[in-house]
């Protein structure tokens, strides 16, 4: 049986037939081209019109009903409990259990992928907005009324979801990380981590209400709701229905915090690319810094990479916001604070491109120790074999290293032209003359070229 | 005579530097030889 270490290695070293800075040279060239292809043809907004139509009711009917949205919840429930009690009762080994494959791979990638996809599909599954529904109706079969909820902070906004997204993301890449082992997180801790958040995510529900808390607060909500807002899926008034792809996105950002949620996924994914790469010797020089000033070496490499990742959340945010300053200098424009908020939805595609590029094969490899062994031997204690797969292993052969340097730059190339694109057309909202909107999008052109270059030679160095 | 080419790979990242380079200095070319042209 082939083992797969847990480990966010990308792909060996390729055979390319060119250098890999030339693949940013070309991406670069491609939005160029885009942006005066955008600045000559596109000249009115498209996608803020949401044109959304019903899918056939009886495709919504059995989709959105109540059996259907309890099946789903319920199965949502289970798969939580059975990564807890995994990560409770099972082998210490993080590769042979269950829950750090499923919380960090499949639940994480998975659903980010396919929400993308598919629209919303951890909505039903949601685990929390079943039990904090159940708990509900419980509530109001016994007390005859509905739970009363506070009114929630409107400046909040989204807040907490980018809070609670640096965090998870810090547990897996830094609490996990340390140490010099590459994800050296114990499944306990998942457990317990699970545990704690569900404690946290309920005590919200209870406060402000199950559906306001996970339009907000709740991170896989927010995050997986941010990505299914590309896709052309959608649920109105309770009914499936179909939208042009990119266009709910648009109405995404209105919230207080919507920037943050964008910025700490990008910025999230970008720190776990460039840890073992771009950032290595600066993380390198920072610990030895602080090993010489007596901090204890677990302690010092947590707190380098906390300071790298929050360098990295720090670094996105400021591009963006210089692409933002350089808007406002244009003719005509509204206000710093709006035009902020504006652009935050051109930054989605990115941020699931920056995900795909980094993770694709990840994703691939692992998934298949997820539906096979994993899901047989769930505990990874060599006990059970449910399905008669616990013996199987990871076939590497799957994807050449050079299928998945195309698939990277492929995916950096195409979110950057779709986010370029957004941008335009929220352009042509606030500016009516078609050439000052262009003109405008000159400072998101250097952004998106910017973000590119960048996601490439993290890219570049993690293969190398 | 063999070139000091032995530290080049710790500058590749230039590479990537350059189109964005590239970008940010034509967008403020375009600007300056537009404020001149609204002084003129």
């Amino acid at each position: 049986m082939t083992l797969l270490p847990f480990a966010h290695a990308l792909v060996a070293r390729q055979d390319l037939p060119v250098p890999a800075w030339l693949f940013a040279w070309g991406a670069s060239i491609v939005l160029i081209v885009s942006f005066f292809a955008l600045a000559a043809g596109w000249r009115r907004p498209r996608f803020e019109q949401v044109g959304w139509r019903p899918l056939g009711a009886g495709l919504s009917r059995g989709l959105c009903s109540r059996p259907a949205q309890i099946l789903c919840g319920l199965v949502g429930v289970f798969l939580l409990g059975v990564a807890v009690y995994a990560g409770l009762r099972g082998t210490e080994a993080p590769d042979r259990n269950f829950a750090l494959t499923f919380v960090f791979v499949t639940v994480w990638l998975g659903f980010a992928f396919f929400s993308a996809l598919l629209g919303d599909l951890f909505r039903p599954f949601n685990p929390w907005r079943a039990l904090g529904r159940a708990f509900g109706a419980g509530f109001r079969a016994i007390a005859g009324q509905r739970p009363a909820h506070l009114a929630y902070p409107e400046r909040l906004g989204r807040w907490p979801a980018a809070f609670g997204l640096l965090a998870f993301v810090w547990l897996e890449v830094v609490y996990g990380g340390s140490g010099g082992v590459a994800v050296g997180l114990d499944p306990h801790v998942v457990a317990v981590a699970a545990l704690v958040y569900s404690a946290y995510v309920l005590a919200m529900m209870a406060l402000f209400g199950v559906e306001e808390w996970c339009e907000r607060g709740e991170v896989f909500s927010v995050y997986f709701g941010m990505f299914s807002r590309l896709g052309c899926f959608g649920v109105e008034d309770g009914r499936l229905g179909l939208r042009p792809p990119l266009a709910a996105t648009t109405t995404w950002a209105t919230l207080p915090g919507s920037v943050a949620v964008v910025v700490a996924s990008i910025a999230s994914t970008s720190f776990d690319g460039a840890q073992e790469g771009a950032f290595k010797s600066a993380i390198g020089s920072t610990y030895e810094w602080a090993i010489d000033r007596g901090i204890a070496a677990l302690t010092a490499q947590r707190l380098t990479d906390t300071l790298f990742m929050l360098a990295c959340f720090g670094g996105v945010g400021l591009v963006y916001m210089l692409g933002v300053r350089g808007m406002r200098t244009v003719r005509g424009a509204p206000s710093f604070a709006r035009l902020r908020v504006g652009f935050a939805h051109s930054l989605i595609p990115i941020a699931l491109a920056y995900l795909v590029a980094h993770y694709f094969s990840f994703f691939v490899f692992q998934e298949q120790a997820q539906f096979t062994y994993l899901l047989s031997d769930p505990l990874g204690t060599a006990t059970t074999d449910l399905f008669g797969t616990a013996s199987a292993g990871v076939d590497y052969r799957v994807l050449s290293a050079n299928a998945i340097w195309y698939v990277q730059v492929g995916a950096l190339v195409v979110g950057h032209v779709l986010g370029l694109t957004l941008a335009h057309d929220r352009a042509l909202v606030y500016w009516r003359n078609y050439r000052d909107a262009s003109r405008s999008q000159y400072w998101m052109l250097a952004v998106m070229v910017a973000f590119t270059c960048f996601g490439l030679y993290l890219l570049s160095v993690a293969n190398g | 005579m063999t070139l000091p080419l032995a530290h080049v790979g710790h500058y590749l990242w230039v590479l990537y530097l350059i189109p964005v380079l590239l970008v940010i200095g034509g967008i403020v070319r375009t600007m300056l030889v537009e404020r001149h042209r609204k002084d003129d």
